[in-house]
C-alpha cells in the first residue's frame, strides 16, 4: 500500500496544524485546508479555504488532490472561537449563538460533503475531532456544548449511511485542554474521582490523537466506523 | 382528586408544538396534571384544537399561534404565560420542522433545509431559555424539557440533520442543566417513541414493518402520547424528579438500551 494521503479541514481555532504535523510524522502525505491562520508545519501544503460553503472546501479539496492525489483520510476540526467565551446563554447575542452552533455544524457538514465528493466511490476514513466536553455538558459553554453534540450526531448518522461505500466516520472525543490552551481558562466540568484522569492528562494532538486518527485510516481501524472515541486520557469513561 | 392531578396543581407550563402529535398529548397530560397551559402553535386553528381539548376537561389554557424559531414570537408566549398565569414553571419543547422525517443523503443536504431543521429545533430552544430564564428562576421549582428523540443516541440514517440537531440539542440540555443548576432550574431531555398519527398511518400501509419495529421494543408496543410520552413529562416537572438534571431519558418502551 503506498503512502497515505490525508486532508485536514481546520475552522477556527487551529487544531489542525498539530494533526497535520503529527500525521506526517507517522508517514502520512497531509495537505491542510484552513479558513484561517495557521501554523504551517514544514512540508506541508496550506489551502486557505472558506467552511461556509460547500463549493469552496470542494474546490479547495480538488486543488489538492491534482497536487497530491485524492485523500485516503479526511479529518475535520472546527472549533470557532466564539465558541471558546464563556457566556451564560441568557446573555448571549442571537449572532454569538449562530457562530458558535449553527456555523459549527455545518462547516463540518461541508467538510463531510467535500469529504464525499472525494472518497464516495472508493471509500476511505473520515475522522471528525471535539472537545469531550459535550459529553458532559459546560455550564457558560452551552454553544460549544450543542455544537459538539451536534458535530457529532452528524458523524453517526452519516456513518450509517456511508457504511456500504465502504467510507468510515468516526468522533475523536479529545480533551479540551489538548486541542487548545484556550481551555485553560473556561469553566470546564470536573469529575470527581480519587483519580480524575487514569492517564493524568489527555493525549496531545500531534503524538496520542494523531496515532489515534492514524490507526482510524488503516486496514485495521477501518473496521470502526460511528464511535466516539473518548481520547480524553480516561477522565470521563462514559456508559 | 388523584395524585396525578395534584402534581403540577398550580403551576404553568409551555409547551411547544402543541397543536397536535406529541406536543399536544404533552399539553393534554400537563393540563391534566392540574398545570396551565400554554400552548405554542404554527398555526391558531390547531393550536385552540388543543384548547378546547383541555378546557373540555375542566383544564385551563391558552393559545399563542406563531413560529418558535423567531424570538419575538416566542417572547409573546413566554409574556402571554406571565400575564394569564402569573408566572412560568416549564417550559416544554417539542416544536419540530416539518422536513424532519424526510428521508435525505448527507450529500444532498443543503444549506437551506438545514438552517429550517436547525431553527425550529435549536434557535427556538435558545429563544426559549433566553425569554424564559427569569421566570423560571423566579418559580423555584423550574423545569426545562427538550424532546429529542432516539435518532440522536443511535444516529439515525433516516435524516442526518434531524441526528444532528437532536443530538445538539441533548449538548444544550447538559450544558444548560450546569448553568442553571444554581438557580434550581432542572434541565432534561426526553427521547421518545410515541404512536403518532402519522406512525399509526404508516404502519397501517406498512404492517410487516410494524411488526418489524415492534419486535425492537422491549414492550412489543409505541408509547401513547399523553399517558406514556406525557407521563414520563409529567413525572420530571414533579417535586418526585427534582434531583433529575442534564439527562437524556429514552421514553421508548425499552428500544433503545445501548446507555
Amino acid at each position: 500500500m503506498g503512502q497515505r494521503k490525508v486532508f485536514v479541514v481546520n475552522g477556527g481555532v487551529d487544531v489542525g496544524s498539530a494533526l497535520a504535523r503529527g500525521l506526517a510524522a507517522r508517514g502520512a502525505r497531509v495537505a491542510l485546508h484552513a479558513d484561517g491562520d495557521v501554523a504551517a508545519p514544514p512540508g506541508i501544503e496550506v489551502w486557505a479555504t472558506s467552511l461556509a460553503s460547500r463549493t469552496s472546501i470542494e474546490q479547495s479539496f480538488a486543488q489538492a488532490a491534482a497536487r497530491i492525489g485524492a485523500p485516503d483520510q479526511v479529518v475535520i476540526s472546527v472549533l470557532p472561537p466564539v465558541a471558546l467565551q464563556a457566556c451564560p446563554v441568557h446573555e448571549m447575542l442571537l449572532a454569538s449563538w449562530h457562530l458558535a452552533c449553527r456555523d459549527a455544524i455545518k462547516a463540518v457538514l461541508h467538510a463531510l460533503q467535500a469529504a464525499f465528493t472525494q472518497m464516495g466511490e472508493c471509500g476511505g476514513s473520515v475522522v471528525a475531532v471535539g472537545p469531550a466536553l459535550s459529553l458532559s455538558g459546560a455550564e457558560r459553554l452551552v454553544a460549544l456544548s450543542a455544537a459538539a453534540e451536534g458535530q457529532r450526531g452528524l458523524v453517526k448518522s452519516t456513518a450509517r449511511q456511508w457504511g456500504r461505500r465502504g467510507l468510515t466516520v468516526n468522533w475523536v472525543a479529545a480533551a479540551p485542554q489538548a486541542l487548545t490552551p484556550l481551555f485553560d481558562a473556561l469553566p470546564l466540568p470536573v469529575k470527581p474521582d480519587a483519580v480524575r484522569v487514569a492517564l493524568g492528562r489527555g493525549p496531545a494532538l500531534d503524538e496520542g490523537l494523531a496515532g489515534v486518527i492514524d490507526f482510524l485510516g488503516s486496514p485495521a481501524g477501518r473496521a470502526i466506523t460511528g464511535a466516539t472515541l473518548m481520547a480524553d486520557g480516561g477522565e470521563w469513561m462514559v456508559p | 382528586m388523584s395524585l396525578a392531578t395534584q402534581l403540577l396543581a398550580g403551576r404553568t407550563a409551555l409547551v411547544t408544538g402543541a397543536g397536535g402529535g406529541i406536543g399536544r398529548g404533552l399539553a393534554l397530560a400537563l393540563a391534566g396534571a392540574g398545570a396551565n397551559v400554554v400552548i405554542a402553535a404554527r398555526r391558531a386553528e390547531t393550536g385552540d384544537e388543543t384548547r378546547a381539548l383541555i378546557e373540555a376537561e375542566g383544564g385551563h389554557a391558552i393559545c399563542i399561534a406563531g413560529d418558535v424559531a423567531q424570538r419575538a414570537q416566542v417572547q409573546r408566549a413566554v409574556d402571554a404565560a406571565l400575564a394569564r398565569f402569573g408566572g412560568l414553571d416549564i417550559v416544554v419543547h417539542n416544536a419540530s420542522s416539518g422536513e424532519s422525517s424526510v428521508p435525505t443523503p448527507c450529500e444532498a443536504i443543503t444549506d437551506t433545509g438545514f438552517d429550517d431543521q436547525y431553527g425550529v429545533a435549536l434557535d427556538a430552544a435558545f429563544h426559549l431559555a433566553q425569554a424564559a430564564f427569569e421566570p423560571l428562576r423566579t418559580s423555584g421549582r423550574g423545569r426545562f424539557i427538550i424532546l429529542t428523540s432516539a435518532q440522536a443516541l443511535h444516529g439515525g440514517a433516516m435524516n442526518p440533520v434531524y441526528a444532528t440537531v437532536k443530538n445538539a440539542q441533548r449538548g444544550m440540555a447538559k450544558a444548560l442543566a450546569r448553568e442553571w443548576g444554581p438557580h434550581g432550574i432542572t434541565v432534561n431531555a426526553i427521547a421518545p417513541a410515541a404512536e403518532t398519527d402519522a406512525t399509526k398511518a404508516y404502519f397501517e400501509r406498512n404492517p410487516q414493518i410494524h411488526t418489524q419495529i415492534l419486535g425492537t421494543i422491549a414492550l412489543r408496543r409505541m408509547g401513547n402520547m399523553r399517558q406514556d410520552i406525557g407521563g414520563a413529562v409529567v413525572a420530571l416537572c414533579s417535586d418526585l424528579m427534582c434531583f433529575v438534571t442534564g439527562q437524556t431519558l429514552p421514553v421508548d418502551g425499552g428500544a433503545y438500551t445501548a446507555l
